[in-house]
């Protein structure tokens, strides 16, 4: 038998496998820090459209503690399946992203549009470099673009909104979710084995409420799924 | 083909097509650069470069902090002048046409004294400096259309897009750069980002002409906070911007060169 053949064989297996045994991986993210108030972040510029103020999505902590908006993944998969590629919408509307964070699986294609009878520029970053910077001066204008490589996205608008940020995570597997408002999150289907959880949370600026946090938290935990019961783990954010 | 039996029906029945016509890109053309030779290349980067662009490329030379606006980091692979999409690195032609050019209102003046052999040596040298030109290359360069002639009619028009592209949020109604949004304009490193001064056009850094400004409408300037309108304007609509926006042009320099 060619190694190939073995290879596809070898991996269908493991695949029939974790079809029959995976589990799901629940669990919650909570912040336990100091109380911290979400501050209404002033409108400067536009504020026909925008508003007199927008609210602070850095950090949205329910009134049980559970973190909004955390990106909980698997690191260092192999053999995963890759997931489908799909589409990322991304509205602005009242001068806001939404939604703040998305994970999609890797190839999928973000669908930007313009809610709003204003000036917006999408300027979107990878690894903190310029991915493309695009002007939508018209509503009803649709940008499509492909996010060809795994990892965070970051996108702002420069035109005098500066409060505007939106973070969109590929994937080259299906492992990960993003927390709800209470905190929660659930991936599905996870073969029994030992894995690295990952959490990213993109941060609250400490000293200055007002301006993006630049240093994202990230924390990490060991968690072994066992085949027959649901793996469950929590994370705490200071 | 669909398009063009399309376009060929309007044209036989009379109707105008009633689509505007946005931004086209063709293919970058062939080069044929020669043979990189490292030894020769990073003598002569060494010898002119390296004391605003840095021993590796990092734009932090010893003179290089002094200078405002600072020189290119090469490693990031990010440039402002080139004639492809927004976000794709530049075409060997665009880095060549830099150096001989030079940049206008900056430190990095013109290498056009320099035999066109070596430029192409620092032209690869430069492109090594970051994998992006490797991993994804340029392919597709934005086709310039010929220029139609600036009318008082075709000022008024641009006058409209300007308004309708809200060019006046970063560059100001007057054009001088004073724009609402001017004040929190950042690069891509954090550091102030300030809208050009349309009115000094002898400052235009990637040349004068109008196809130079027609370029930088599409293309954007990746790295600061000028986005490309690719798909935002047609082509007869950025040509009219082009005319109005060199109409604010205060220093002698309105007339094509």
């Amino acid at each position: 038998m060619s190694k190939v053949i073995k290879a596809a064989v070898v991996a269908l297996l493991v695949f029939a496998q974790a079809d029959a045994q995976a589990e799901s991986l629940e669990g919650q993210v909570r912040y336990s820090g100091p109380a911290r108030p979400a501050p209404e972040l002033p409108v400067k510029h536009d504020g026909h459209v925008c508003g007199a103020s927008k609210p602070d999505e850095a950090l949205l902590v329910d009134k049980a503690g559970g973190v909004r908006n955390a990106v909980v993944y698997l690191d260092g998969v192999t053999n995963a399946p890759q997931p489908a590629a799909t589409t990322a919408p991304l509205d602005q509307k009242a001068c806001q992203f939404l939604p703040h964070v998305q994970a999609v699986p890797v190839g999928s294609t973000l669908v930007i549009g313009n809610s709003d009878n204003v000036l917006h520029n999408v300027h979107g970053f990878r690894d903190g470099e310029t991915l493309f910077n695009l002007a939508m001066p018209a509503p009803k204008m649709t940008i499509k673009r492909k996010l060809s490589r795994p990892g965070l996205h970051f996108f702002r608008c420069d035109a005098g909104h500066t409060w505007m940020s939106s973070y969109v995570w590929t994937f080259p597997h299906p492992y990960y979710a993003v927390t709800d408002a209470s905190g929660r999150f659930t991936i599905k289907d996870v073969p029994p084995g030992k894995y690295t959880v990952r959490v990213w949370h993109e941060g609250w600026n400490r000293k200055d409420p007002q301006s993006i946090a630049t240093e994202h938290v990230k924390v990490e935990q060991q968690v072994t799924v066992e085949a027959g019961k649901a793996a469950k783990v929590s994370f705490e954010l200071k | 083909m669909i398009h063009a039996i399309a376009t060929l029906a309007l044209w036989i029945s009379g109707a105008e097509p009633a689509e505007r016509k946005m931004d086209t890109w063709v293919d970058a053309p062939a080069l044929t650069l020669p043979a990189f030779d490292g030894a020769r290349a990073w003598s002569l980067y060494n010898a002119n470069c390296r004391i605003c662009h840095g021993a590796k490329g990092k734009g932090n030379g010893a003179a290089g902090r002094y200078l405002n606006p600072p020189p290119r980091d090469f490693t990031r692979g990010v440039y402002k002048f080139r004639s492809t999409q927004t976000g794709v690195v530049p075409t060997e032609q665009d880095l060549f046409d830099t150096l001989t050019r030079g940049l206008p209102g900056t430190s990095m003046w013109s290498w056009r004294s320099m035999p066109v052999d070596e430029i192409w040596q620092l032209v690869m040298l430069v492109k090594s400096f970051s994998p992006k030109f490797q991993s994804d290359p340029a392919t597709e360069v934005l086709a310039i259309p010929p220029a139609p002639p600036s009318t008082p009619d075709a000022i008024v028009r641009g006058k409209k897009v300007w308004d309708a592209m809200q060019c006046a949020t970063c560059h100001g109604d007057d054009g001088r750069g004073w724009g609402p949004a001017a004040k929190t304009s950042k690069d891509d490193q954090g550091r102030p980002s300030y809208p050009f001064n349309l009115t000094r056009a002898a400052n235009y850094r990637i040349g004068a002409a109008p196809a130079d400004q027609y370029r930088t409408l599409f293309t954007g300037l990746d790295g600061t906070a000028m986005p490309s309108y690719s798909g935002a304007m047609s082509e007869d609509e950025a040509w009219d911007l082009v005319h109005f926006v060199r109409s604010l042009a205060v220093d002698g320099s309105r007339s094509t060169p």
